[in-house]
């Protein structure tokens, strides 16, 4: 027996791993192969359902093998690591060896965008600010310079971190595991914000009244070389002592928002394995990854109305500014559609930056100026409970959800924030239809007079809405 | 799909290995065409048609050939195998290349067609070629189930990247072999092993390798130039010889042994010897049918220019070149392996030349016995033959002729470029421990040790004690190895190219 150790010890890994992780194969399979049509898509499929497979991965699983993977780094003294290329630096910091200098840095589109975006807050007599977050790695140390100088061209007012918080140390700003600000630098923002925008509070921001919570934090540069490897950080977490009500709107609150504190809005996705190093506690914020958020705070009325359009860097300073503002709306446009601009009214638009992605956000994407629509019919699908609205295009420009045209659906003519999509893949030219399917159930919020029309999100809407229902008493009358 | 990846230890394999020993034993071999094909569609769908028909055309081919054994009509059917084969290889591998360099040289326009490159057909191709020689040769007799031939093409252990398997080799064991434990446990073992080369080992030094080789060539110092060069030869042999590891140990899971196919070949003293050791299998394939028959056909025949009949040296000098020139282009479709084969053809000639010299002068001498080496020349031999291989790694890892010697240019300072920096001194820092641990892996020092432990520690009864010992190590290598295969990205073979 003692000769096929290794031997029952392989077989039990291989089945064992398999079994433990039956539910990220399937779901990899399952999203692989009912999203491909052609051999091309089943080819890039396959290629894609490694990376499907990681990430579903037990997590225990994953912490374990992060932590061997780790350990055996340190054992042959490896400062760089990976396929990332992380960098051991002294005093425990990791940063990536991103290839990109400040010559190569790509400004586009991220330049355009801050240009229309600052074209249309003036229009609204709205105040505009760029805060700039340096980026932290070996090779580029400061602020984005190129950046910042083509804003202030531009005539938009910027600010760097290194301005905002007194520079002890570069990495002080950041934890030494991860490329994000730190809690501490977050909060420093907050404060200089609420100044300038005169809603500073005293009470609110004396930490005295706030749970601090500490945990462990091993971020995500760190959990490629496991907690052996690193010197942890600590995260921290300010949880408000005082009251807070908060509504709270997303993309699957279009019926209501979600009303509570904030630890059940703001702060509502603290993670199953609190307490573990490996959670991602950054990510406790705002429903990261949903893109567009907006906090409505029932206790503060000091009718400041704050857009915050950022990255992951922004997301703890847009989290603890909500505590301060009447009203914020949270923007990511990495992974949303751009809505905020027209269905809100803002005093403030922040815009809050750091890293190479970000130079890949969108704001106003492909506009059309001469954008037109004709709304030529609605009538009900006789097999669902669906209303197909068919529209024509008879302006300029392809319409595609890429180029974020959708229908929008009014209620006694104001933007409800519902919208209808374009099918992934379709494009419909100039001269062309195209159905626009509707739940029935939808136009069932209320009485009042329901249309519908079309919007290139963050440009325009093409038409006049088209009425096609009014309820009355929750009958329709028309 | 790649061994060292989490779908084929965590899906393929299990479902390959409970599939296979669930089934009844009449199937397997079709249970493991079936799975095989899957594995190749897996990467590379459409082109699993190119190797069906290539089955089915060399199946044929051979079928015809062993009924016409005594006619002549048996050598029409194997030049028309060679022209499929080879041709189906031309059209893939070197048809962009050949019209680019036509191109280049004469200045014409033709199109390039931009061909995808079918993943391991130099490997299936050699195969099948080899099969259907080893029929008309009378060295083997013809498989009349296509699926048994189907199987041994495209037996997924080997079929992108090696080792060549025999037929006569294999034959045998696709009608009757036998699963017992302790062929699958060796095959277990090996697999780790190789695993743990390819994933550990060579992905960690080509992170050494990919540093150096991204730099220009001005920034190199003298020292990186040549750490750069030297990690390279190291991730290349870890990352092939990993590979073949885990081909052998997969085929012995299912109870086909294959013939090795690297031999600690960095101990070589000659470059003779490091061929008889580095892809053993490509190395036999190409004496075997194309050094042998070239040399055969050569030897005695009239020379063009001088009339006289070619001699032994003669026939060997050209038929070696030939084989080299086919050596460097089955590599890749390039000028610079191109060279890579004239490169060594120029190194084993005259190695053998020098050998054949010493032969004659020991005659003359009436030396019976060859004098061993003295250590300084063994140890000079061991240093010019991983010169020699380091160049020559350097011609395989260049994407030109030209990038290989701007390379050797910063090897010796001729950018003014010093032999020592900052940032030299830091990566020796951050390789101290794996550069030399590397060096010493790809030799048998450890297998040696190991051995001499075993024997010296045998009358104290303590082996049962090592063997636990030598079965954790397999495990925590495992563990390691699998930790890796899932904090890396895509980490595909170098050889997969071929």
């Amino acid at each position: 027996m003692k000769k096929y150790l290794i031997t029952v010890f392989f077989i039990l890994a291989l089945y064992s791993l398999s079994i433990f992780n039956i539910k990220s194969l399937t779901i990899a399979f399952k999203t692989a192969y009912t999203e491909s049509n052609t051999l091309s898509e089943v080819k890039s499929v396959n290629q894609g359902m490694e990376t499907l497979i990681n990430d579903g991965l037990n997590v225990n699983l994953k912490h374990c093998i992060w932590d061997v993977y780790g350990i055996v780094c340190k054992a042959l003294n490896l400062k760089i690591i990976g396929d990332f290329d992380i960098v051991l630096k002294k005093g425990s910091y990791l940063v990536g060896k991103e290839s990109y200098t400040e010559e190569n840095l790509q400004t586009e589109p991220f330049i355009s965008e801050m240009e229309i975006l600052s074209s249309e807050t003036k229009k609204r007599g709205i105040d505009l600010l760029y805060i700039d977050i340096p980026v932290r790695n070996a090779w580029y140390d400061g602020c984005c310079t190129e950046v910042v100088n083509a804003l202030s061209d531009l005539g938009i007012e910027t600010i760097s971190l290194t301005n905002i918080i007194p520079k002890a140390s570069y990495n002080d700003y950041f934890y030494r595991t991860d490329g994000h600000i730190t809690t501490e630098s977050a909060w420093k923002i907050v404060e200089y914000l609420t100044k300038k925008y005169g809603i500073y509070d005293e009470y609110k921001m004396n930490l005295d009244n706030y749970e601090v919570v500490y945990n462990s934090f091993c971020g995500s540069s760190g959990r490629l070389i496991g907690k052996y490897n690193v010197k942890l950080d600590t995260f921290v977490r300010y949880i408000p002592k005082y009251e807070t009500w908060f509504s709270y709107g997303k993309r699957e609150y279009q019926y209501n928002s979600l009303e509570g504190g904030y630890t059940d809005t703001i702060m509502s996705k603290m993670s199953p394995y609190d307490g573990n190093c490996y959670c991602y506690y950054i990510t406790d914020y705002l429903d990261y990854g949903e893109g567009l958020v907006s906090c409505d705070n029932k206790l503060v009325d000091n009718d400041m109305n704050v857009l915050v359009i950022g990255t992951s860097q922004g997301f703890q300073v847009a989290a603890y500014l909500s505590l301060f503002c009447d009203k914020l709306t949270f923007l990511d446009p990495r992974y949303g559609g751009v809505t905020a601009l027209l269905t809100g009214d803002y005093d403030k638009v922040l815009v809050i930056n750091g890293g190479s992605h970000y130079m890949n956000a969108e704001f106003s994407r492909y506009t059309y100026p001469n954008g037109k629509a004709d709304i030529i019919s609605t009538h009900a699908d006789s097999t669902n409970s669906n209303l197909v609205v068919t529209v024509k295009n008879v302006g300029e420009g392809v319409w595609n959800e890429k180029n974020q045209v959708r229908l929008v659906l009014y209620k006694d003519g104001k933007d409800t924030g519902m919208r209808y999509f374009i099918k992934d893949g379709e494009n419909i030219e100039s001269g062309d239809n195209y159905d626009f399917v509707v739940p029935i159930m939808d136009f069932f919020r209320g009485d009042g007079t329901y249309s519908v029309g079309v919007i290139q999100e963050g440009v325009k809407y093409y038409d006049n809405p088209k009425e096609v229902m009014t309820l009355k008493n929750g009958e329709e009358s028309s | 799909m790649v061994f060292s990846s989490t779908i084929f230890i965590f899906l393929f394999l299990p479902i390959c290995l409970t599939g296979y020993y669930l089934i009844n034993p009449k199937y397997q071999n079709v249970f493991l065409l079936i799975m095989s094909l899957l594995f190749y569609a897996w990467g590379e769908p459409q082109f699993v048609l190119v190797l069906i028909i290539s089955i089915f055309l060399n199946y044929w081919f051979a079928i015809f050939i062993s009924k016409n054994m005594n006619s002549p009509i048996k050598n029409i059917f194997v030049v028309l195998m060679l022209v499929y084969n080879l041709g189906v290889l031309f059209v893939f591998k070197y048809l962009n290349f050949a019209i680019g360099s036509i191109n280049t040289i004469t200045g014409a326009r033709l199109m390039i067609p931009g061909i995808a490159l079918p993943i391991g057909i130099s490997f299936f191709t050699f195969q099948a070629i080899s099969y259907v020689l080893d029929v008309a040769f009378g060295k083997v007799k013809e498989q009349k189930n296509i699926l048994n031939l189907a199987l041994y093409i495209a037996f997924f252990p080997q079929l992108i990247a090696g080792p060549i398997v025999r037929y006569n080799s294999i034959e045998e064991q696709i009608n009757n072999r036998a699963s017992t434990r302790e062929l699958f446990a060796e095959g277990v073992k090996r697999f780790v092993v190789g695993l743990s080369k390819k994933i550990i080992l060579s992905n960690m030094i080509a992170t050494l390798s990919d540093t150096v080789f991204a730099m220009q060539y001005e920034q190199r110092t003298i020292l990186m130039a040549w750490m750069g060069v030297i990690a390279y030869c190291l991730q290349l042999y870890f990352d092939f010889s990993g590979y073949s590891d885990m081909a052998i140990g997969l085929g012995k899971m299912f109870g086909f042994s294959f013939e090795e196919n690297f031999n600690y070949p960095y101990i070589s003293k000659s470059i003779v010897e490091y061929w008889s050791r580095w892809h053993i299998s490509l190395g036999q394939w190409l004496r075997d049918y194309l050094y042998t028959p070239v040399f055969r056909s050569v030897i005695d025949k009239k020379n063009i220019i001088t009339k006289n009949k070619i001699g032994l040296a003669g026939a060997d000098l050209t038929a070696l070149f030939i084989t080299w020139i086919f050596a460097g282009i089955w590599h890749g479709a390039g000028w610079n392996y191109i060279l890579y084969g004239l490169y060594y053809f120029a190194f084993i000639a005259l190695e053998r030349q020098i050998e054949s010299y010493q032969k004659r002068r020991r005659k003359r001498l009436k030396i019976k016995k060859k004098v061993n080496d003295t250590v300084f020349q063994s140890v000079l031999k061991h240093l010019y033959t991983l010169f020699v291989v380091c160049f020559g790694q350097l011609l395989f890892k260049s994407s030109s002729v030209h990038d290989a010697l701007y390379s050797i240019k910063a090897m010796f300072g001729g950018y003014g470029n010093s032999i020592l920096d900052i940032q030299t001194v830091r990566v020796l820092r951050e390789y101290r421990i794996l550069l030399p641990l590397c060096i010493i892996l790809c030799t048998p020092i450890i297998q040696a040790l190991s051995t001499q432990v075993r024997k010296k520690l045998y009358r104290y009864n303590v082996i049962s004690c090592l063997n636990v010992v030598s079965q954790l190590i397999y495990i925590a290598l495992f563990i390691v190895a699998v930790s890796y295969t899932v904090t890396s990205t895509y980490n595909p073979f170098i050889y997969f190219n071929f």
